[in-house]
């Protein structure tokens, strides 16, 4: 019986720690990613200020970006080819087709809308995201208040920095 | 008019970065990080190479080399660590806690607008860089879960 609670108990442990694990990665990363577009765009600042168009500037920052990530990644890309099934590649062309959307639409209205009302709107992807989730793979991401609280005051906070 | 369409056009924008994380996740279901971040950026770049071509033929076409350095910078943050790192957020910490702390990225360019080039920082950056912060703390606190038990893991 002490056996059998003990492995129950270690069991639950190890997913906890699993899970918190997880998500560590998961907010590090994420992390890791704020700073690369942070500072990226400050660059592209720079670029569509003095060089070129933003519509051109994304064009070409995509191409590189792509040849890039194959010369790091090509053999994971074969993997993938060889062994998942076709159907999981739409969610995945789709991926492409609605960040590009993101892009190119954000450097349309800012021909548009000064700055200030155009990043907060744009700011509040977070939201979409959330919603979207919820409706669709609520399965995969459990969405909670606490992460609803936290998502509001970070498009609130977004939309101060725009405006300040 | 033209104020209502620059509204129109961010909505769409806003919709489809929102769409982006959670399709990714979606994706990986089989797929990994790194290919979704390949093959999006494939179909990205002809995508927007196509609207480029439409509204600023002009500008592709003459474009200077020192330009094309710098937006290789600008690619090599972005893109092997911005875009990357993002979908290995979305595959560990969902679609929705990922984008939310993704969202910070407008408080590092200021952060680094005031380091590089001596912006002042007003009260209302400070308030916002703080309820930022408190969100991401809340957001990290979160103990929910994330599904992550797919064909991959089983893989790796």
């Amino acid at each position: 019986m002490r056996t059998i609670k003990n492995n129950l108990l270690n069991r639950v442990s190890s997913r906890i720690s699993a899970q918190f694990d997880n998500r560590l990665i998961g907010i590090t990363a994420a992390l890791i990613s704020a700073l690369g577009y942070g500072s990226g765009a400050i660059v592209s600042k720079h670029v569509i200020t003095n060089y070129t168009g933003p519509v051109t500037a994304t064009a070409f920052s995509l191409l590189f970006g792509a040849i890039l990530v194959f010369a790091l990644f090509y053999k994971d890309l074969m993997f993938d080819f060889r062994s998942s099934p076709s159907k999981a590649w739409i969610p995945v062309i789709f991926t492409g087709i609605s960040a590009s959307i993101g892009v190119t639409f954000w450097f349309l209205s800012m021909v548009k809308l000064p700055l200030v009302m155009s990043a907060p709107i744009v700011g509040a992807y977070p939201l979409v995201s959330i919603i979207l989730a919820w409706v669709f793979i609520r399965r995969l991401d459990r969405i909670t208040w606490k992460t609803l609280s936290g998502a509001l005051l970070v498009i609130t906070g977004i939309t101060l920095i725009s405006i300040g | 008019m033209s104020y209502l369409d620059g509204v129109s056009l961010a909505i769409i924008s806003t919709i489809g970065f929102g769409a982006t994380a959670v399709l990714a996740q979606s994706g990986m279901q089989y797929v990994k990080p790194t290919s979704i971040t390949i093959i999006s950026l494939v179909v990205g770049s002809i995508l927007v190479f196509i609207v480029a071509f439409i509204v600023e033929l002009d500008q592709v076409n003459s474009i200077s080399i020192v330009a094309l350095l710098f937006i290789l910078l600008n690619a090599v943050l972005s893109y092997p660590i911005g875009r990357l790192f993002n979908f290995i957020s979305v595959k560990y910490a969902g679609a929705s806690r990922a984008s939310s702390v993704i969202g910070i990225a407008p408080l590092i360019t200021t952060g680094l607008a005031v380091w590089l080039t001596g912006e002042k920082l007003t009260i209302i950056i400070l308030t916002g860089s703080l309820l930022i912060l408190l969100g991401i703390f809340l957001i990290l606190t979160d103990m929910s879960s994330v599904k992550t038990d797919n064909k991959l893991d089983a893989n790796n």
